[in-house]
Formats: structure tokens, sequence, C-alpha cells
């Protein structure tokens, strides 16, 4: 989309976090970068919103759901 | 053999009253099933993000360690009848990752959100929605503007017809009509609240 390759050439870095970060697997027990991709009420961000490529934001989908039944992130919050 | 992380949610009050022993419940039956722990001790201790088995905190130990594979089913059945292990999640490690030199995780997203928030700005109107700082605004939108284009200018404009009217219809003199402006708007707005 237009948007898009305008915001990426602006900033001239990769579109996805992780993948700038060179994480090989998004770690389910870093609860500070889950919730900075997640809304207040806990709900993940979209792609779109969070910048994700898909590899990473498969692997944030499951890790969000990990940290969600150990008690690290709310599956609702109120 | 493979390498697993355990990590176990352990009743806070238990884990002050004493740590070892607590600890010593899951460890006991990690070894049980031939386990080989490798790095292991206390993650954190916090609040919850939401009540486990009415636990409102919990004490969390993280434990990389080599098993059996067929020792897991084993482990879970045990470790499921313990009350100081509020809950457990035991993964495999992905075979081409290491295990991490300290318990701490790695932070990948300290908090870049404010170079994104420029780029929002420049560009992407339509992507505005998916904002985090929009969100305050579109709640106090209602109030703000439910007052000011409700209240505001429709007493005015009811006024100023009447105060154009009542020196019209009596042909009073310019006395009179400025006596009449003044209880006009008095009585629009009684008439607008009765």
């Amino acid at each position: 989309m237009a948007y898009e390759k305008r915001g990426f050439k602006k900033y001239g870095k990769g579109r996805c976090r992780f993948c700038r970060a060179k994480v090989k697997m998004v770690d389910w027990k870093d609860v500070q970068t889950l919730s900075r991709l997640s809304t207040g009420q806990g709900k993940m961000f979209s792609r779109k919103r969070s910048g994700n490529c898909a590899r990473h934001q498969r692997q944030f989908k499951v890790a969000i759901k990990y940290a969600r039944f150990m008690a690290l992130m709310p599956y609702v919050a109120r | 053999m493979r390498t697993y992380e355990g990590m176990f949610l352990l009743d806070s009050a238990e884990a002050v009253k004493d740590w070892d022993a607590t600890v010593g419940v899951v460890t006991g039956i990690l070894e049980r099933y031939g386990a080989e722990l490798q790095l292991n001790g206390k993650w954190d201790e916090r609040k919850l993000a939401y009540p486990v088995k009415k636990h409102k905190r919990g004490s969390y130990y993280l434990a990389y360690f080599n098993a059996p594979t067929d020792s897991i089913v084993k482990m879970r059945d045990d470790l499921q009848l313990k009350e100081e292990i509020l809950r457990f999640l035991i993964l495999a490690m992905p075979e081409d990752i290491p295990i991490p030199a300290t318990l701490d995780y790695k932070v990948v997203i300290e908090d870049d959100d404010d170079d994104r928030r420029g780029g929002g700005g420049g560009g992407g109107g339509g992507r505005g929605g998916f904002r985090r700082e929009r969100r305050p605004e579109r709640s106090d939108r209602p109030e703000r503007s439910a007052p000011s284009s409700g209240d505001a200018p429709a007493p005015a404009a009811d006024a100023a017809p009447a105060a154009d009217a009542a020196p019209a219809a009596d042909a009073a003199p310019a006395a009179d009509a400025a006596k009449s402006d003044a209880p006009a708007p008095a009585a629009a707005n009684e008439g607008e609240s009765a």
C-alpha cells in the first residue's frame, strides 16, 4: 500500500520489530513486549497496527496465549 | 532426551515461608522422572493478571531441563496433584534455540512507540483509529460537543427572532423595544425549560 511504502522509506528500517531485533522466537515471558503489542483490554494488535511480519505475528499469537495461561497477561482486562 | 522449559506458578504464601521446600516439590517430581536440571531458579514474584485458584499473587519458578520425552506426561500428572503448584507450563524448546544464559528475558521493545506516532501523524488518517492515544479523545468527544452544539447556539437563535418580532409587531418606540428585549429571551428560556 502506498502509505506503508512511504513510512518504510521515511524511517529506512524493516517493518517488523522482531526482525529488526533479529529475534528467532518471540519470548512468551517478555511481558513488556507483549503488552506493548496489545490494547489496554489485553487484545492483540493486528498486524497492520503492530507492523509484525507474518512469522513473528504467528509467534506472538502463541506467545501471548502462553503468557495468558501463566497469568502474566490478562485474558480480558476489566 | 529433549530440552524443556518449565515454568511453575507457586503459591506465594508457601514460597515466602520456605522457598527451598516449595521448589523442592517441583524439582523432586522433575528428577524422579529422570530430568537433568540445567538453568533454573526464581523467575519473579508478582501480582497475577487474574486470580488463579483464588490467589492474587504468585511466585514463578523457571527451569530448563533435559528429560526423556515420555516422562513429561508422568511429570504433568504428578505436578497437577500438588497444591503448592498453582499452574505450570512445560514446553519443548525449539531444537535450534539454545538455553538462554540467564533467567532474565530480553525485552525486545523498550519504548519505540514515539517513532511510530510520528509516522501516523504524517500520512495515515485512516489508520488513526488504531492508535492508542486516540482512544481517550474519542470518549471525550460526545461530552464536549453535546453541550456546546446543543445548548449554546440554540437559545441565541430562539431569542433573536423573538426580540426582532416584538418591536415589529407592536410598532413601539425604541425605549419600549429595549424593555421588551429583556424579558423576551428570559421567556424563551422558560418556555424551553418547561
